[in-house]
């Protein structure tokens, strides 16, 4: 497989995705259209209570074309959530079909924790 | 061909573009909008001497739900974005994208081979390459018949 990995994505224009979020009582569910992008380009992580989102998308070309006409061009999608919800972050999934990024953030499971009472002397 | 129906559009407008960049001026004044999922397929046309190359992106519709026809110098996508069927309780905190179905017809600069006409599904975006219909360039040699 050739690599499609982007590496200079700074010139490119940022967007926000359309993006729609579904919560259930296990987890949260997030649902962003990112057209031409590749999952290797799909880069999510969570710091505290910061979930960010960033995917580029390429347009593979071949050589010797005339553009006559564009409504889209290659660009970052970008988009910062702060989630107030405990996440497990080992067990985050995401996957892309059709152009659609998918994420699911599972919910920390409430155990409650039995605590410990030392003997004060 | 049917003019009547609204989304009927043609491509080679410089008014739509200029239109576009005025929009994408007020989007940046706007400042932090989140786009919506627009309703007709964006579109993106390159084309050389042999082939008109058209890229649409279509994100979140499944390829049996995509239609592409050929009438002449008009190409016209069709196709259906329905939404992923949640049967699990729960919330809906945030709905940007849009679903429904669509047609856009676009006109093409020249006359296409339909017999030779690809189109491929990817990561949400279709390509379809339409090699033009071959220009018979040389001058035709008329046979005469003898009365």
């Amino acid at each position: 497989m050739e690599d499609t990995k982007i590496t200079n994505t700074s010139k490119l224009p940022v967007v926000l995705p359309a993006t729609d979020i579904f919560e259930t009582e296990k987890e949260l569910m997030i649902l962003m259209e990112m057209p031409g992008v590749k999952l290797e380009n799909v880069d999510i992580q969570l710091e505290s209570d910061t979930l960010s989102i960033h995917g580029t998308s390429s347009l593979e070309l071949p050589e010797g074309v005339r553009r006559s006409h564009a409504e889209f061009r290659p660009r970052n999608f970008k988009r910062v959530f702060e989630i107030y919800q405990n996440i497990n972050s080992d067990a985050i999934e995401a996957s892309l079909k059709d152009g659609v990024l998918k994420i699911t953030l599972p919910k920390q499971t409430q155990t409650s924790k039995k605590i410990a009472i030392r003997q004060a002397n | 061909m049917n003019r009547k129906n609204s989304s009927y559009e043609i491509v080679y407008n410089p008014m739509a573009e200029l239109q576009r960049q005025l929009h994408s001026l007020f989007d940046n004044f706007l400042g932090e909008m989140p786009s919506r999922t627009p309703q007709l397929p964006q579109l993106h046309v390159t084309e050389n001497e042999n082939a008109i190359l058209v890229t649409a992106e279509v994100p979140g519709i499944s390829q049996e739900n995509l239609e592409i026809h050929l009438e002449n110098k008009t190409l016209i996508l069709k196709g259906e974005r329905k939404r992923e069927t949640e049967e699990k309780e729960g919330t809906w905190h945030r709905v940007e994208r849009s679903f429904g179905s669509f047609k856009r017809a676009i006109s093409l600069s020249s006359e296409v081979d339909a017999s030779k006409v690809e189109a491929v599904y990817k990561d949400g975006v279709l390509h379809i390459s339409l090699p033009r219909l071959e220009q018979n360039n040389s001058t035709k040699r008329i046979s005469i018949r003898n009365s």
